[in-house]
């Protein structure tokens, strides 16, 4: 016990990055999934094209390859987004990356919603945007909302991949305190952490699946 | 003239649906178009608001053209034309097509206020007025889900006249209802009619429509008969 009180503010250090990395991902890669999807669901055919060539590509291949690609292979060919800071490419890494996953589940969200409440909303004299807002909109949060939670609590688990990258987050602490202790304690303290930090997230999720709940 | 269409022609992919359809309907006047499934009855109502677009012919409403032949070429109102004309139009759906993520009100006020931008508390009295005259001061804070077919349907109605259209047309009022219910159905329409709403039906419900309507037109393979 004394060990794991000894170990855990150096293994807190490294939560900021990975709080971080969550965080920012999320705040960014749901909206712009949100724009993605809505090109998916477009009448015009060069953005349904491209926006599912972007979705089919992003989640085809695996997120740590997509990370090393754009960590190494943007700059080593003389692209670099955000300079010499390395945070940032992990961040665009995985917003893209995530979006993807975004765009997919809202676009079966957008089309559950029936075509025929839309066209009633149409005849009702509703604009394009305000159908979007008040009516597709609240239902494709409400049914959404599960698939969504299950993204969040993967994303949570998946910036532990930022520590192939080099940078320091828990896992990463975690690794090299278990290397120079010999032991696995370290493993079990970040598995804790992760626990606990998924567990406030379901909660959270919870309440908001009960806020936007209503009988069909 | 509150209704007028002429020469109206429609294919789906080569299958000729409507044929040469010229009907009217006056102010108050209930008019049925009586036919099978497949008749082309949902067609004629599709483009009379302006949800589908016919090969030829034309409709107006309220002496405002929907379609019109200009030279041999064909002219669909623009958005804008069309957002104005839909003003007078109202449409019952056969399946009603109600928003299950609001309340019946929120229901009916939702194009009062984000559409005629009118004052929340007078939209929502204009509703209660609506609801309370179809039966359903009661119903008010229900959600869709809680209602049946025949609620439904009126909420559907509430919906539609509430912004105090000039043509409500309904699509199968009668396809979900009871004997007791299609009897409330029948007097609802006349009073609307005798308010002086057009009314444009179309139904496979002979004894209804014979009940309720003015004027009975049916279709035949894609072509009214007994005009």
């Amino acid at each position: 016990m004394s060990y794991i009180i000894q170990i855990l503010p150096q293994i807190l250090e490294g939560l900021g990055v990975t709080m971080g990395t969550f965080a920012v991902t999320i705040v960014l890669s749901i909206p712009i999934g949100a724009l993605i999807s809505l090109c998916r669901v477009s009448k015009i055919s060069v953005l349904r094209w491209i926006s599912g060539f972007y979705t089919w590509v992003l989640r085809g291949t695996p997120l740590l390859l997509q990370m090393f690609l754009i960590f190494f292979g943007l700059p080593a060919v003389g692209i670099r987004l955000f300079g010499r800071t390395r945070l940032p490419y992990v961040f665009f890494a995985f917003i893209i990356n995530y979006a993807a996953y975004f765009a997919e589940i809202f676009r079966s969200g957008i089309q559950s919603v029936e075509k025929g409440q839309i066209e009633a909303a149409r005849l009702l004299g509703f604009s394009n945007a305000q159908i979007q807002l008040k009516i597709v909109m609240p239902q494709v949060i409400k049914r959404t909302l599960p698939s969504i939670g299950n993204e969040i609590i993967t994303l949570v688990k998946d910036t532990s991949l930022v520590y192939a990258l080099g940078i320091t987050e828990i896992f990463k602490i975690a690794k090299s305190i278990s290397t120079r202790d010999v032991t696995l304690t370290p493993y079990i303290v970040v598995g804790v952490i992760y626990l606990i930090l998924t567990a406030i997230i379901t909660k959270l999720l919870n309440q908001a699946e009960k806020k936007v709940y209503y009988e069909e | 003239m509150l209704l007028q269409v002429r020469g109206l022609y429609k294919a789906f992919k080569g299958n000729q649906v409507l044929s040469d359809i010229n009907f009217d309907v006056e102010k108050g006047e209930i008019v049925s178009l009586l036919g099978q499934s497949g008749a082309g009855k949902t067609t004629i109502i599709r483009c009379v608001t302006g949800l589908e677009r016919p090969d030829r012919g034309s409709i107006a409403i309220n002496g405002r053209f929907i379609c019109q032949e200009q030279d041999g070429k064909m002219v669909y109102a623009t958005k804008k034309e069309l957002y104005n004309i839909r003003r007078d139009l109202g449409m019952v759906f056969q399946s009603y097509h109600l928003f299950p993520h609001m309340t019946v009100l929120k229901n009916v006020t939702l194009a009062l206020t984000d559409v005629h931008k009118e004052p929340a508390a007078e939209a929502k009295k204009k509703a209660m007025d609506m609801l309370t005259s179809l039966g359903l001061a009661d119903k008010a804070q229900s959600r869709p889900y809680e209602l049946s077919g025949g609620q439904k349907q009126r909420v559907a109605i509430a919906r539609s006249c509430v912004a105090n259209p000039k043509l409500l047309c309904f699509d199968e009022p009668t396809a979900a209802l009871d004997p007791k219910t299609t009897q409330e159905m029948t007097k609802i329409i006349k009073d609307l009619a005798a308010e002086g709403m057009g009314i444009l039906i179309i139904s496979h419900d002979i004894p209804f429509v014979k009940e309720v309507s003015g004027r009975v037109l049916t279709v035949e393979n894609g072509k009214i008969k007994n005009l």
